[in-house]
Order: C-alpha cells, then sequence, then structure tokens
C-alpha cells in the first residue's frame, strides 16, 4: 500500500473519533478548504511566473492599508449613541436593498452564475444532499461566508478605531452584526420563495413601498439640510446626515431593533455585565436567523413542488406540451455576420439581453448620482463633479456591473482557449459588449450635461474621447488581474475583498498617471507650438495619450491571455 | 428495498419523468438504460432525496425518500456522471469528509482505524498516487473514481452511479464492475445507469428500460444472450 501518511492530519495517540455532529464537520470542512486555499493563494503568489503581478499587489497593499491607517485614525470620535444608530441602520439598508433585489428578481437570475447565495456543485451534492438538516445546509453557508466577514471587519476596525472604547468589543459587536445580516439574506431569499404568487406580488409591493419611503425620507432631508447653489461637498454631507437620520427615525430602530444589542457590544464603554448580555443577545439572535432558515428552505421546497404540480395539471389537461421542443433561433439568424470575433460578441450580447435588467439597473444609479450635480445648482463646480462622477464610476461601479468578459468565464476558459481567435481578437471580442455598455452610460451622461452646461466642442470631444478610453482600461485591467489570478467570480471570500481593494488602487493610479502624462503633455505643448495652435495640440495630445494608455491597457490583457497556461492558472479555487 | 411508486417529476413546464413505478432489491445490481434525455437522471435524483418528485411515492426499507429527511438521505448515495468535487480539498480530504458525515453513530473508530480505511480505499481504487491532489487538478477518470470511493466510504443501503465508466481506462472498469459485484454481494442496492451495454451486461443482474419518463421494461437479464441489452435498446429507441 502507497504512503498516504503524508496527507492525512496528525492523528494524536489514543484519542478516539467521537460521533461528529455536522455542525462540527461543517466547521472542519470550512477550516480545511481555507487552509488548502491559503496554501494555493501563497503558492500562486510566490510563483515566479507572477513575480511581477505579486510584487506590485504587495506594494498597492502596503500603500492602501497605510494611507487609510494615516487618514483614518486623525479624526475626533463619534458620538456612541450615533455610532450605534449607525450601525445597526447601516445592516438594516444592507438588508432592505438585498431584499428588495431577491423580490425583483426572477428564477433565471437568482439561479445566475453570479449570485453568491447559489450553492456550489459539490456543496448541492455532497453536503445539501448529504445527511443533514436545512438548519445545517444554512450554518454551512454562513461557515462559507465567515472568513471574508473577519477581514472586512478587521478593515473597518482600522476606520473606527478611535471611536472604540473596548476595540475587542467593537470588533466583535459589528461581527456579529455582519454575520446577522449575511444569515438574514437566505432566510429573506427562501421567505420569499415560499409565499405563493400572490402573496409574494403583495411582499415585492411592501418592499417596494419601504424602500420608496425611506429613499423619499432621505431626499427631503437633503432638501431640507442644503440648498441651491451650495458647494457639491455640502450636499455630500446632507446625503450622509440624511442617511444618519433615516437610521434614527423611530420606524427604523423598529426594523433595526433586532441588530440593537450587537451594535451596543461594539459602542460598549467597557465589557461589564451589560456588554456581556448584548454579546448573548446578539449571538442568539444570529442563531434564530440561521434556525429560522431550515423551515423557511423546507417551506419553499414544498412551495416549488407545488407549482411543479400545477404545471402537471396543465400537461394533463392539455393546456401546455409535456416536452416541449428547444429552438434554436440564435443559430439560425441568417443576419448573422460570420467570423469567429462576430460570434463572440454576438455570444457576450445575447448573455447582456438576458440579465439586461440587472444591467440597466446597475447602470442606471451611477448616472442618476452623476448627473445629480447639475441640479443642485452651484456655478463653477457641477461639471467637475459630473465628469469626476463618470470617471469614478467608470473606474469602480461599471466594471463589477458588467462582468460579461474573461471574469465570466472563469469555468470555460479552455474553450475559450480552443477557439480560432488570436489573443488580440479574443479580448476585443471579449471586451466589446461591456465596454459598449460602459460608453452608453457615459454618453447617456454627457449628453444631458451638454445641454445644461456651455462647454467649447473641442473640450467635449476630448472629455468623451477620454472617459471612452478610461472605460476600456479599466475593464482590461480587471481582466488582466483576472487572467493572472484566475478565481471564481461569485466567491465572496476574504481573497475577493483583498482583490476589490486592490484592483481600485490599481485602476486609480492607472489613471492618476494617465492624468499626469495629460497634464504634463499640456504644458509642453504651451511652450512648444504657437498660441494659435498650442490648444488644438494640447487637447488632442491629451486624447491621444488616453487612447494609448488604454491600447497599453488592453495590450497587457492581450499579454495576459497569451501566457494564460490551462495547468498552471486555473481558474480555481 | 427501495420502492417507487408512480413518480412523476416535472421541471419548468417540461415532463422529464412521465410515470415510474419499480422496485430494486438488496442484493442486486440493476443497469438502467434508455436513450439521451428519457429522464434516468433525473430519476437517480429523486430516488437520492437530491430533488423532490412532482407526484408519486419513494421509499426505502419502508421509510420515504424526501430532501430533508438526514437518516433517510444517509442511507442513499448519488455518484452523478462528471461528478463536482471541492477544488480546494485533496483526495483524502474528500474521503474524510464523507466518513465524517456519514458515520454511523453505532461505530466509534478510532483516528488511526479511520485513516487505515482511507488508506484502503485509496489503495482499492487506485488513488494513492494522488492522495494529496486538490480535487480540482483531477482528471475526468480520477474524479470518477474519487466519488465512487466517497459513495465506498459513505457505505449506503443503496448505490445509485450514473454513467460510471465514463472517463475510466479499461483496468480502472473492471475494478469498479468488481466493487460493484461485492456491494451486490453485501446486500446492498446497486442502481447502474450506462449507455456502455456491453460493459455492465455482466454485473447486472436486472435491468430497467426507460424512455421519454416512461418504464418500457422491468425485469432479469438473461447473461446467456449476449446481445439481449442490445436489442431491446434498439427496440426502444426506434419506436420512437
Amino acid at each position: 500500500m502507497a504512503d498516504v501518511a503524508a496527507g492525512l492530519p496528525s492523528t494524536a495517540a489514543g484519542s478516539r473519533n467521537r460521533i461528529v455532529s455536522p455542525v462540527r464537520t461543517l466547521v472542519w470542512l470550512s477550516a480545511t478548504r481555507c487552509r488548502r486555499r491559503w496554501s494555493r493563494i501563497a503558492w500562486r503568489l510566490l510563483s515566479p511566473r507572477r513575480l511581477i503581478a505579486t510584487s506590485l499587489m504587495i506594494g498597492l497593499g502596503v500603500a492602501y492599508l497605510s494611507g487609510g491607517w494615516v487618514m483614518l485614525t486623525n479624526r475626533p470620535a463619534a458620538d456612541p449613541a450615533r455610532l450605534t444608530v449607525w450601525l445597526s441602520g447601516t445592516a438594516v439598508l444592507y438588508l432592505l436593498y438585498h431584499a428588495l433585489k431577491l423580490a425583483w428578481s426572477s428564477r433565471a437570475s437568482a439561479d445566475d452564475d453570479a449570485d453568491d447565495l447559489r450553492r456550489g456543485g459539490p456543496q448541492a451534492l455532497w453536503i445539501d444532499g448529504g445527511p443533514v438538516t436545512e438548519e445545517h445546509v444554512a450554518l454551512d453557508g454562513l461557515i462559507d461566508r465567515a472568513g471574508a466577514a473577519v477581514l472586512k471587519v478587521t478593515l473597518i476596525m482600522v476606520a473606527l478605531y478611535v471611536d472604540a472604547a473596548v476595540p475587542a468589543a467593537m470588533a466583535a459587536g459589528i461581527l456579529l452584526a455582519m454575520l446577522t445580516a449575511d444569515a438574514a439574506r437566505p432566510a429573506v431569499a427562501a421567505g420569499l420563495s415560499a409565499l405563493s404568487p400572490r402573496h409574494r406580488r403583495w411582499a415585492v409591493a411592501a418592499l417596494t413601498a419601504v424602500v420608496a419611503a425611506a429613499a423619499i425620507d432621505v431626499t427631503v432631508r437633503v432638501l431640507g439640510a442644503a440648498t441651491f447653489g451650495d458647494p457639491p461637498l455640502r450636499w455630500v454631507l446632507a446625503l450622509f446626515q440624511a442617511v444618519g437620520g433615516l437610521t434614527a427615525s423611530p420606524a427604523f430602530r423598529v426594523l433595526a431593533a433586532p441588530l440593537l444589542p450587537a451594535a451596543s457590544l461594539a459602542t460598549a464603554a467597557e465589557f461589564g455585565w451589560t456588554a456581556a448580555s448584548d454579546a448573548m443577545i446578539a449571538a442568539g439572535v444570529l442563531t434564530m436567523t440561521v434556525a429560522a432558515t431550515g423551515p423557511l428552505r423546507r417551506a419553499a421546497g414544498r412551495r416549488g413542488v407545488e407549482g411543479e404540480r400545477r404545471a402537471a395539471a396543465d400537461i394533463d389537461a392539455g393546456r401546455r406540451p409535456a416536452r416541449p421542443s428547444i429552438g434554436f433561433a440564435a443559430a439560425d439568424d441568417p443576419t448573422a455576420p460570420p467570423g469567429a470575433v462576430s460570434a463572440m460578441v454576438r455570444r457576450n450580447a445575447t448573455t447582456a439581453r438576458r440579465h439586461a435588467a440587472t444591467i440597466l439597473t446597475g447602470l442606471a444609479v451611477p448616472t442618476a448620482l452623476c448627473l445629480s450635480p447639475l441640479f443642485t445648482g452651484h456655478g463653477g463646480g457641477p461639471l467637475t463633479m459630473v465628469l469626476g462622477g463618470v470617471a469614478v464610476c467608470t473606474l469602480l461601479l461599471t466594471p463589477a456591473t458588467l462582468r460579461l468578459d474573461f471574469r465570466r468565464d472563469g469555468s470555460r476558459l479552455s474553450l475559450l482557449r480552443t477557439l480560432p481567435l488570436s489573443p488580440v481578437q479574443m479580448v476585443v471580442a471579449q471586451l466589446a459588449i461591456p465596454a459598449l455598455a460602459t460608453w452608453t452610460f457615459q454618453a447617456a451622461v454627457l449628453v444631458v450635461t451638454a445641454s445644461v452646461l456651455p462647454l467649447a466642442w473641442p473640450q467635449w470631444i476630448f472629455t468623451a474621447v477620454s472617459l471612452a478610453a478610461l472605460a476600456v482600461a479599466a475593464l482590461a485591467i480587471e481582466n488582466t488581474a483576472f487572467l493572472l489570478f484566475p478565481h471564481d467570480i461569485r466567491r465572496q471570500g476574504v481573497d475577493a475583498l483583498i482583490r476589490t481593494k486592490l484592483l481600485f488602487l490599481a485602476k486609480t493610479t492607472f489613471a492618476a498617471v494617465a492624468v499626469a502624462a495629460m497634464v504634463a503633455w499640456a504644458w509642453i505643448a504651451h511652450r512648444v507650438f504657437p498660441e494659435t495652435l498650442s490648444a488644438v495640440a494640447a487637447w488632442s495630445g491629451a486624447g491621444v495619450i488616453a487612447v494609448a494608455a488604454a491600447l497599453a491597457a488592453v495590450g497587457s490583457t492581450t499579454w495576459s491571455w497569451r501566457r494564460f497556461d490551462l495547468a498552471e492558472d486555473r481558474a480555481a479555487p | 428495498m427501495l420502492r417507487v411508486d408512480h413518480l412523476r417529476k416535472v421541471y419548468g413546464g417540461f415532463e422529464a419523468v412521465a410515470d415510474l413505478s419499480f422496485a430494486l432489491r438488496g442484493g442486486t445490481v440493476t443497469g438502467f438504460f434508455g436513450p439521451n434525455g428519457a429522464g434516468k437522471t433525473t430519476t437517480m435524483r429523486c430516488l437520492a432525496g437530491l430533488i423532490p418528485p412532482t407526484a408519486g411515492d419513494i421509499r426505502i426499507g419502508g421509510s420515504v425518500v424526501d430532501t430533508t429527511s438526514p437518516d433517510v438521505k444517509r442511507r442513499v448515495m448519488f455518484v452523478p456522471d462528471d461528478p463536482p468535487l471541492f477544488d480546494d480539498l485533496t483526495v483524502v480530504d474528500h474521503l474524510r469528509l464523507i466518513r465524517r458525515l456519514y458515520a454511523d453513530p453505532s461505530e466509534r473508530p478510532t483516528r488511526g482505524q479511520t485513516d487505515r480505511r482511507i488508506g484502503a480505499w485509496l489503495e482499492e481504487f487506485h488513488l494513492s498516487d494522488k492522495h494529496a491532489a486538490l480535487g480540482g487538478d483531477l482528471s475526468r477518470g480520477m474524479r470518477q473514481k474519487l466519488a465512487v470511493a466517497m459513495a465506498a466510504a459513505a457505505d449506503p443501503d443503496a448505490i445509485l452511479l450514473d454513467e460510471p465508466l465514463t472517463g475510466l481506462d479499461p483496468p480502472s472498469i473492471r475494478r469498479l464492475l468488481d466493487r460493484v459485484r461485492s456491494w451486490a454481494d453485501a446486500g446492498k442496492i446497486v442502481l447502474v445507469s450506462s449507455h456502455l451495454l456491453a460493459m455492465v451486461r455482466d454485473v447486472c443482474t436486472d435491468a430497467l428500460f426507460i424512455h421519454r419518463g416512461r418504464l418500457r421494461y422491468a425485469g432479469p437479464v438473461d447473461r446467456s444472450d449476449a446481445d439481449e441489452l442490445q436489442r431491446r435498446f434498439e427496440a426502444l429507441t426506434s419506436d420512437g
């Protein structure tokens, strides 16, 4: 027999393998997976193939943490009572957002690859299909997300350290609140699925009404705190105050009541009996949330069977065929242009159409946010705010909303590799649809802005070209990072959190370098060219720099795809 | 005994299984045959308690199989075609997970005993060289072998194998079929779905043929007739 001892955990002499409860098994499973994953990540980071990427990551990580620490620890401490309300209230806002999203999601989008509540194949087969209860399944989902929650708490503690009288209590309180909110999401999802179609419509209407009321409340508070003509910063502060006011309102405090013990623990002045009882109550709320998910999942399962029985009755009554044929309309489209690139673009466009509602919602919010400065009535600031907003959304929000590129194909990269496209063609095909969607968002904002604010046409052209180039660069950087460090985009783990922060820093650094190059060129143009030509030279040169920066980013993605190795760069774990 | 009465499953308006009734006895190996899309995998997933039937009744040893009963699910193990594995668990971790999940409460093995049993499964399924490999690094055949080894580790009353021979090399196929025989010899219920009729014929005592979600044949396999399964399959698919 081969020696397998090296792969087996150490055996304590004389120890008995007690009848292990599913809870202990699930904890063991999560700890083992976490250990193996970190070993894999460490191996990847130390791989010579990724030396440059790893060095950049470490540099960016150090810059992010040290910068955050310096900025966030030099501010006065917040009032503990207000912080308590804020902590519990923001958790409720988080839950309301997800509840509304779930309520409006169709079944198709709930099963989407990017849905982080969906159970993966191995979990669904070996855990959910194994001898465990629905409560254990809910607990497993929570344990799976606990690691990410711990790291998030660590990062939040950097920001809130100056407010903490007892840092350990604050960390424990925030962690309990975060875990409770995370545990409530699958409970809400199961609860909505357990409702009859009629009751579900009522639930959607009620949730929409609550969120609409909250939005109206915030709007009224913002309009009461800032007036037209105030500087944009005043409006931002008014928005924060309005959200604070909303979370402190009596109705909201009722909604936040289950989370108040965790928030009170976080702001405890000392760790005495009160804090201890808050900790126990908060832990109890978390346990009850997980326990409630089990019956809700069972009820959702029964509701699903009821739907199947209605469909079966329709089949029996001849109202629908038992085995409807499946059409292939897309493949038969005679208008489809030939060529592998267009085929890939069309395939991504089909996916985009299928998720059109999610994409439109994801882009509508940044559009509204970007245009909002136009309606504050402030003199010279709105244009800067609008363009700054578009740039920030292009860098941060749209790449996350439009993951219709290599990131979506994490499990199909080997298939993509076999397609008859050169690396450049593949990258262009993959980035085309998300880039087009981002350009549409940018164009919508710019057209509205141009109709309100006067600006010379060379400036508008330069702005449009620069923002379009920024969109391509942001998507290309995301994809370059993905191909260098492939991962499952559904994962909400610790590594996902670190990746998001580092990518943010990488993209802003890239943009800052490009802007610095444009400014330098403008300075040079004003000194080198005659006065009649200097403005045109400055704008056109800056535009060329923006496009060149975008092409460089696309080049990096092409290089990443060319060097991608199916054996080395598997998109897991 | 695993008894199925008037099983029906409808998903999203598609009737995958129309009406199936049959019984599987302990100590038998039943071949489960039918063309692609006949409803074999859906039936097996219902039998394993992974998905609820739309209508009908499934019982093992008199207990109703449902998606929420841990005690009943402990008694049935389903190994799908191309089984999903945890990318971040090693081969040994997978076997240890199954031992922990499916541990018989009456057993109290020491850690050493468990390790020896895991070693024996690794040896039996020729996985010893890969014991420290992560699930995501295994080939298709290795994944299949590990999943069958996990079924062995679970030690259930009924084992449902969906296309278990896909991706296996000839010696691995022989070992798997030996294992199937030994399960039946130990009194377990074994249901094997496969399109490789000639390969599974030697181990099957009974056969179920289904087409478009309906049972077309249930009965013993005549081992003296080498072409029986092939003829039945062709008759099944030729009548539309």
